[in-house]
């Protein structure tokens, strides 16, 4: 807002041609800028494509310990490892202070990856392809995830979740 | 301006900064806020081929 008001009859007046440029001007960029934002998600690939679903703390767990009996290859630290089939739903929960179960995927293949909290905010990072995302409880956050090269990934907690949060490290193994 | 003209209503509503300043905020609550609200409110459950998948029920 202008500190005074302006002169008086200026609705009247004419609208000078530098200031319709300029106006002209802020108006193509913002359409190009609106436009480009559905182009960049459709074509660069930077924003994931995800569902989200309503949950409990509950369901969520119970889903979680059925897929770790159904697809559970080992252990490891007293975590469990899963071999999921490719294509599959694959469910990564998030408690104070741990992920849970350690997951191995194959290379190239698309899995939908459920992740949610049992407890409190947590923040899901991928490194060192540094991928991020919130963790919340009650909402399953659905990644469609295709792994395109293989090794270990660690995940971080990066959202703070409590004293225990900079041990709250799980891992994703990628297979050939 | 002469009393005789009236002034005109875009005008009435450019001039009203209070008015401005409302809708400033108005505007993004009703289309971020609320909207924001709508979409938690409305989000579907976990879908029942899934769950049945792995609880078999």
């Amino acid at each position: 807002m202008a500190i005074l008001p302006p002169s008086e009859g200026w609705f009247q007046q004419k609208v000078a041609k530098d200031e319709k440029i300029w106006m002209g001007l802020a108006f193509v960029v913002s359409v190009f800028l609106f436009f480009w934002m559905i182009i960049w998600h459709v074509y660069a690939k930077q924003n994931p494509s995800f569902t989200t679903y309503k949950t409990t703390p509950e369901e969520f767990y119970a889903l979680t310990e059925a897929f770790i009996n159904k697809y559970k290859v080992g252990e490891e630290n007293g975590i469990p490892v899963v071999k999921p089939p490719p294509g599959s739903d694959v469910f990564l929960l998030a408690r104070q202070f741990r992920w849970e179960p350690v997951l191995i995927l194959k290379k190239g293949e698309e899995y939908r990856i459920h992740i949610s909290s049992l407890d409190v905010l947590h923040g899901i990072s991928i490194q060192p392809v540094n991928m991020n995302f919130m963790v919340y409880p009650k909402y399953d956050y659905v990644l469609t995830f295709r792994p395109t090269s293989a090794g270990e990934y660690a995940i971080v907690c990066n959202e703070f979740c409590g004293i225990g949060h900079h041990m709250m490290i799980g891992k994703i193994i990628v297979e050939e | 301006m002469s009393e005789e003209r009236k002034t005109p209503g875009l005008q009435l509503f450019f001039d009203d900064f209070m008015l401005l300043l409302f809708l400033g905020v108005a505007v993004y609550a009703v289309s971020y806020l609320i909207w924001g609200l709508i979409e938690i409110a409305w989000l579907p459950p976990i879908p029942d081929e899934i769950k049945q998948a792995l609880l078999g029920r």
